[in-house]
């Protein structure tokens, strides 16, 4: 745990991981302030009205509150034709944003919450009860089909949505990746140098040569990489979460996630507020696998520049494959992209299952075994790595031309 | 007081072989490891402190195989590198309380023995500085400190003085021996004077051979009567300084006064008191190595 604590110590060290984090947290604020601000566009007074119906309406849907909107969706609806509040210039108090337009768009806004959710209601039971069809079709003509259907059935079926939220910021947030970007920055900042700065500094061989220095210090460096890189991704994690619910003023966070737009469809029955945990796991695991990858070419290379340039490269290589390798094939590679569990919210929009040997699997524990497994194989094999190669050739004499 | 010994060390990179045959013993005291560069000093130093496989034969400490020991012999070893930078952005104490985790040592243990250490080296003032702002003699002294804070019964110098001042150099030469008092240290160098007046022994080595190995008197002893003094005029130094093996070319007003090693050069040559330097340069080249 001592040496933990030093390599942690010697990464924290390093005065740019301070100076990169303050800048970048900026950044993120900055970004999300001036893209997802639930001021953006429109008036205060259409905000405030929008945070006062909130308050007023958000949570289970009751007759009276259907009553209540359906009613006032109609009613300022009506007024809209009347030439007073047609071309509406002074705001008036009978209306909670001053102006009959802007309530009439508030209350229909939450009139078209309540018709999904009805039609959403109605929908999934039909889907549902189509799945148990077709299963009972496929039911000794093809396991797969008949497997994938029931899979279809029992994550559908007995779905409803009860209650109504402004959930438009949602989905902003599930998607944002301008922080996965930078924490991946962050990683090459911190992971790069663990092990390439050890044979700058010449302080390799002293390591190799102190009773710790070897297996507990490689595993040290490791579970110091994996800790950092956890560290990195909750500060990013928290940033947006705070700067989301601040400037979007997210809601609806304990409502289940199907409730949100483009979420409808969504294969896990679990509630806004675990998703936010599940892709903040998996974001971990991928950050982890990228970290290990960095780790990796910091050990074959003697100088920092190396790995940072070659990882740097890699990781925009991934990126590039993840956005543009979309047809069958390129899903299947992007399986074991990490970058894949940066950018994961996708998997959850839709019924999106993967045929492993015959059984329907969802994509997205694939996509999370795959990253665990190739977290566990990295470490082995940096670990094995670190092992083998501590008998190396002497400095001098090979310094440049030999790395081992 | 455990003895380090090398059995029949064999290395070879490729078809090039680095280390021949060699065999040594270790006791008490400091071994002076001296050759010139490429003559194998840092693989040697590499196959003791275990971190490069000899192809052939063993290294024994305590009379043990140091493969066999595994991470109990680093107990015993303490190694400063060629060229150490350390960590720029630690401070000393910093530094050696890291060295100090590295190598095992508990807190309470550590921070008495950073304390004499710090002590010893000289740098309790300046312990608080940072590492990337100590000069080349102060970062070495450090590197003293980093070896010695397991206590360890063998002390392992790569080139330790190279790049220092005359100053430093002196300084660093009576840390060591203060230090051989009841430790082995082994010393690689290819500057003489370092070892000169606080080696015990001294072995030669050149193309990955031990060509000697002797006590630094009998070293002078053995080639007493081979090194002459004479006077040439300007004109003749080029061709003296390819026919013979000199040590030293001193500027007189009429011509330069010249030390040659070997035969008598000429008929007016004096034989002259010999040193360490024309020891080595004497084997060595009689070794066949380039002077």
């Amino acid at each position: 745990m001592r040496i933990v604590k030093c390599e942690l110590k010697k990464i924290f060290k390093n005065r740019v991981i301070f100076i990169a984090l303050a800048v970048f947290l900026l950044l993120n604020i900055i970004n999300i302030y001036r893209n997802y601000n639930i001021h953006n566009g429109v008036d205060d007074c259409v905000v405030t009205g929008q945070l006062y119906l909130r308050e007023q309406l958000d949570g289970e849907l009751t007759e009276d509150k259907r009553a209540l909107i359906y009613q006032q969706a109609e009613k300022v609806s009506g007024l809209l034709y009347n030439k007073k509040y047609a071309n509406q210039t002074e705001p008036e108090n009978e209306f909670i944003t001053g102006y009959a337009f802007w309530d009439s768009q508030l209350w229909n806004t939450y009139r078209d919450y309540i018709d999904k959710a009805q039609s959403f209601n109605e929908n999934i039971e039909q889907k549902s009860a189509e799945a148990l069809k077709k299963a009972e079709y496929y039911s000794g003509k093809n396991e797969y089909y008949e497997a994938e259907n029931k899979l279809y059935y029992n994550t559908y079926s007995g779905r409803k949505i009860t209650g109504i939220y402004d959930t438009n910021g949602l989905p902003d947030y599930f998607r944002y990746s301008l922080s996965s970007v930078l924490s991946v920055i962050m990683l090459l900042l911190g992971v790069v140098p663990i092990f390439s700065s050890e044979c700058e500094c010449d302080m390799d061989t002293v390591l190799l040569t102190s009773k710790n220095g070897r297996r507990k210090t490689a595993f040290a460096k490791i579970i110091s990489a994996l800790i950092y890189t956890f560290a990195i991704e909750l500060v990013f994690s928290i940033c947006d979460f705070l700067s989301f619910m601040c400037f979007a003023r997210l809601d609806g966070l304990g409502q289940s996630l199907y409730a949100v737009q483009g979420f409808e469809m969504c294969s896990a029955d679990i509630t806004v507020w675990q998703f936010c945990l599940i892709l903040f796991a998996m974001r971990t695991i991928g950050m982890s696998v990228i970290c290990l990858v960095f780790l990796l070419l910091s050990k074959l290379f003697r100088r920092s520049v190396a790995p940072f340039v070659t990882g740097a490269c890699l990781f925009f290589s991934l990126m590039l494959i993840k956005t543009f390798f979309t047809d069958t094939a390129g899903e299947i590679i992007n399986l074991f992209n990490p970058i894949s569990l940066l950018v994961s919210c996708n998997y959850f929009c839709d019924f999106s299952v993967v045929n492993l040997f015959g059984t329907p699997v969802f994509s997205y524990v694939i996509v999370v075994s795959v990253g665990v497994i190739i977290v566990f194989i990295l470490c082995v094999v940096i670990f094995a790595m670190l092992l083998k190669m501590q008998l190396r050739f002497p400095k001098l004499t090979f310094r440049r031309s030999v790395r081992l | 007081m455990s003895t380090l010994e090398l059995k029949s060390i064999s290395k070879s990179y490729g078809k090039k072989q680095v280390l021949d045959n060699l065999n040594c013993t270790f006791e008490k005291g400091v071994y002076g490891l001296l050759g010139p560069n490429g003559a194998g000093k840092t693989t040697l130093i590499s196959i003791i402190v275990n971190i490069l496989n000899a192809d052939s034969g063993e290294v024994l400490f305590g009379g043990k195989p140091v493969k066999v020991l595994g991470s109990d012999y680093y107990d015993d070893i303490g190694y400063l590198p060629q060229y150490p930078h350390f960590y720029s952005n630690y401070t000393a104490q910093e530094f050696l309380e890291y060295i100090a985790v590295i190598k095992g040592l508990t807190k309470k243990k550590a921070k008495q023995r950073i304390d004499e250490l710090f002590e010893f080296v000289n740098l309790q003032d300046d312990k608080n500085k940072k590492v990337g702002a100590y000069s080349g003699g102060m970062r070495q002294r450090l590197g003293i400190a980093q070896a010695l804070i397991n206590n360890p019964e063998i002390l392992i110098l790569d080139e330790p003085t190279a790049g220092l001042d005359p100053k430093e150099r002196i300084r660093f030469r009576n840390l060591i021996s203060r230090i051989s008092e009841d430790k082995t240290v082994i010393l690689a160098t290819h500057i003489v004077t370092d070892v000169e007046s606080i080696a015990r022994d001294v072995i030669l080595l050149n193309k990955g051979k031990i060509i000697c190995n002797d006590t630094p008197e009998n070293l002078i002893e053995s080639i007493n009567g081979r090194v002459w003094s004479f006077e040439i005029p300007h004109n003749e130094i080029e061709d003296v300084l390819s026919r013979y093996i000199v040590s030293n070319v001193q500027y007189s007003g009429d011509g330069f006064l010249i030390k040659t090693v070997g035969e008598k050069p000429c008929k007016s040559a004096q034989n002259v008191p010999a040193t360490l330097e024309e020891v080595y340069l004497c084997y060595v080249s009689e070794s066949g190595g380039e002077i």
